[in-house]
């Protein structure tokens, strides 16, 4: 399906919806969002049969005897099943996806649990990861989670993205900004 | 101009110098959908509405929709490389566009950017495109006359500086005739005038602009172009961004006007940029903000008081009606907002009426204060003469036999309306206007044919230019007709017509 702002939406809701019965029903949030990665992964897998859940043209009770018949032996817990059987109902599993990583930020800012992509121009030492990773935390108030990567053609400096923010200090965007502060100086 | 080596390196160490190794933070969102010029983007939480989004391959975008889940931009500049994905930056900026006395003279787009190849435009000021207009405590009623050098208009319909004058017709009525004149006739007048070209061919704002510069008009001039090939964010913002230039030059306490040409096809931008917003329909498939969008436009036109500098914005915005439909939603509207119409028709510009106004259905709410004391003089009865002259045309295109008074009311009203009549570019300055309507009032013109009113009337002119420079100088000064100047200019005109029929005589033989 195309990511559209509407599947935006319809997304959150489920995922909002899920959540709450996560935490009504004391589940375990991290099981279940690992079943829905790997359901996810399934149905990117097999687009015919993620093509199929979200048919209309397919009898709903058909796609759910499907569902329960794919995914009952896999032993996944009851609320997931429950969502799977939901979504297959209202002809919205192609949106599955969407709901995990809406799931996903959900529980993130439940546990204050903050994303970050660290981008550096050379391998830093666990030791730089550990302090960069501190002060993150106090930033942002939150347990960030980092992911470390590299591109050298940063040539110095990082480029951290945590959510919607960028913190950029890489030398290439210096450069630019230095360039353009003479180009406009008169 | 000689660049010295040592200057550069003083700037750049000063630069240098001063540099700090700041961390650039910006927030971002991605785009989850693009298409006809419009983007959706998911993230930017904190965006402002109207703030202007970078995007890759400088395009940027304007906030239009900010919704739960996403926010919707409008976005200027070449769209065929944003794509899904594409992150956007906030810039924390809202929509400016350059101003300053160094935009006078140039042709730009509705961003301000050059598009005469005439090189980049060295300003430093920048006024936000939409601005909240002047309140109440800070005008003044308008008072001072904005002459646009057309007598039918000047006569009978006077604008003044600060007014706002609707100028509506069917296409090929001659509106944007009237701007061009207008344009031409503040030469020297301390009016900058910008015009603004929404939804227009090309090659019609090529010729405004050529006539412009042909005319000497373009020194006090500003073009803003959002033609009719260019996106429709383009076309929405550049009336304001017109309005913005001129605000300039009302701040510094100068005077500006601006022309808004049309506001029909910019209301058809802007049901294009709703409906792909996906806002409701109303009316016509025009949003529901259709009217608050002419409002705030036309609401900025202002005469500012004494104490905030005494600037003033005139603002003539334009109309295209289909078939002289005055009646449609956004002419009535825009008739609503302003101080007035000038209504052009068709029928009158066929049958030889140029400039085709309809004096019936044209008003100026604004009236004698807008004009100098003696066009009031000789102009205040006009409107009625005229209104009983057509009602006794229409009376005795059924008869022929005629009393004496009506036959007079007739020939006079032939005459006034053959006075009116004005070739284009040519605007009049106010004293020859007086002179050529005291003429038709007074009598003068009652014994020569019809078809001589004109040739007269040049004649007059240059007779008043070359004999009696004094006494135009007299009405210019003293802005009013008192006795002997009446008696000059009846004696100035008397004298004319002797000359011009012993001349006729004279070729007759």
């Amino acid at each position: 399906m195309k990511l559209s702002g509407e599947a935006l939406v319809v997304a959150n809701r489920y995922a909002k919806a899920l959540f709450q019965v996560v935490l009504e029903k004391k589940a375990d949030a991290e099981r279940i969002d690992r079943e829905l990665r790997d359901v996810s992964a399934l149905l990117e897998a097999n687009p015919e049969l993620d093509r199929m859940l979200g048919s209309p043209a397919v009898v709903s009770s058909k796609r759910i005897a499907i569902v329960k018949q794919l995914f009952g032996k896999k032993k996944l817990s009851r609320t997931t099943m429950n969502l799977l059987e939901v979504m297959t109902a209202k002809e919205r599993m192609p949106i599955l996806p969407m709901v995990r990583t809406a799931y996903r930020r959900q529980v993130d800012e439940h546990e204050k649990v903050e994303n970050a992509e660290v981008l550096s121009s050379y391998v830093l030492s666990k030791k730089e990861e550990k302090a960069l990773i501190g002060r993150l935390s106090e930033i942002t108030g939150k347990t960030v989670c980092a992911e470390f990567s590299t591109d050298p053609e940063l040539v110095g400096g990082l480029i951290i993205k945590i959510g919607n923010l960028i913190y950029d200090s890489s030398v290439t965007t210096q450069l630019v900004r230095f360039k353009e502060r003479l180009l406009s100086t008169p | 101009m000689e660049i010295k080596a040592d200057e550069i390196t003083k700037v750049l160490r000063k630069q240098i110098g001063e540099y700090e190794a700041g961390v650039d933070v910006s927030e971002v969102g991605t785009i989850v959908s693009a298409g006809d010029g419009i983007a959706r983007v998911h993230g930017l939480e904190r965006v402002m509405y109207g703030e202007l989004v970078e995007l890759p391959h400088e395009v940027f975008g304007l906030a239009m929709n900010l919704e739960e889940e996403s926010v919707s931009l409008v976005l200027f500049g070449d769209t065929t490389h944003i794509k899904e994905g594409d992150t956007a930056k906030r810039t924390g900026r809202i929509l400016q566009v350059p101003v300053g006395d160094a935009m006078v003279g140039r042709v730009v787009d509705g961003l301000g950017r050059p598009v005469d190849g005439k090189g980049p435009i060295l300003t430093k000021e920048s006024n936000p495109v939409e601005r909240v207009a002047a309140g109440v405590v800070e005008r003044q009623p308008v008072k001072e006359p904005l002459q646009t050098g057309i007598k039918a208009i000047d006569a009978m319909i006077p604008i003044g500086r600060g007014q706002r004058e609707l100028i509506i017709g069917d296409r090929q009525t001659g509106k944007t005739a009237i701007a061009v004149d207008a344009i031409i006739n503040q030469k020297g007048k301390g009016v900058i005038c910008i015009y603004v070209a929404v939804g227009q061919k090309q090659s019609t704002v090529a010729q405004v602009v050529r006539t412009l510069e042909e005319h000497g008009a373009m020194e006090h001039s500003i073009i803003v172009v959002a033609a009719a090939s260019d996106p429709a964010s383009l076309q929405y913002i550049a009336p304001y961004a017109g309005c913005a230039m001129g605000e300039h030059f009302l701040f510094k306490g100068g005077h500006a006007l601006c022309i808004y040409d049309d506001l029909s096809k910019h209301a058809a931008a802007y049901r294009e940029i709703s409906l792909l917003l996906r806002r409701p329909p109303g009316r016509e498939a025009y949003p529901g903000d259709v009217f608050y969008l002419h409002s705030r436009l036309l609401e900025r036109a202002v005469k500012l008081s004494d104490d905030q500098g005494g600037g003033s914005l005139t603002a003539f915005p334009f109309i295209e009606t289909q078939a002289g439909d005055i009646s449609a939603y956004v002419p009535t509207n825009v008739i609503s907002i302003t101080d007035g119409q000038i209504y052009l028709e068709s029928d009158l510009f066929h049958s030889g009426v140029r400039p085709a106004v309809n004096v019936g259905n044209s008003v100026s709410r604004v009236g004698g204060s807008a004009q100098i004391r003696a066009m009031r003089q000789v102009a205040g009865t006009m409107r009625l003469d005229l209104a009983q002259y057509r009602e006794m045309a229409t009376f005795a295109q059924f008869g022929s036999d005629l009393d004496k008074a009506t036959q007079a009311q007739l020939a006079k009203g032939e005459r006034l309306v053959e006075i009116l009549k004005q070739d284009q570019y040519q605007p009049l300055p106010v004293g020859k206007q007086i002179a050529a309507i005291f003429a038709a009032n007074n009598g003068f013109l009652d014994d020569l044919p019809v078809s001589e009113c004109r040739a007269f009337e040049a004649g007059l002119n240059k007779f008043l230019d070359d004999r009696h420079p004094g006494t135009l100088a007299a009405i210019d000064e003293k802005k009013k007709l008192d006795d002997d100047l009446t008696k000059e200019l009846s004696q100035a005109i008397t004298n004319f017509k002797e000359e011009y029929k012993s001349s006729k005589e004279e070729s007759a033989a």
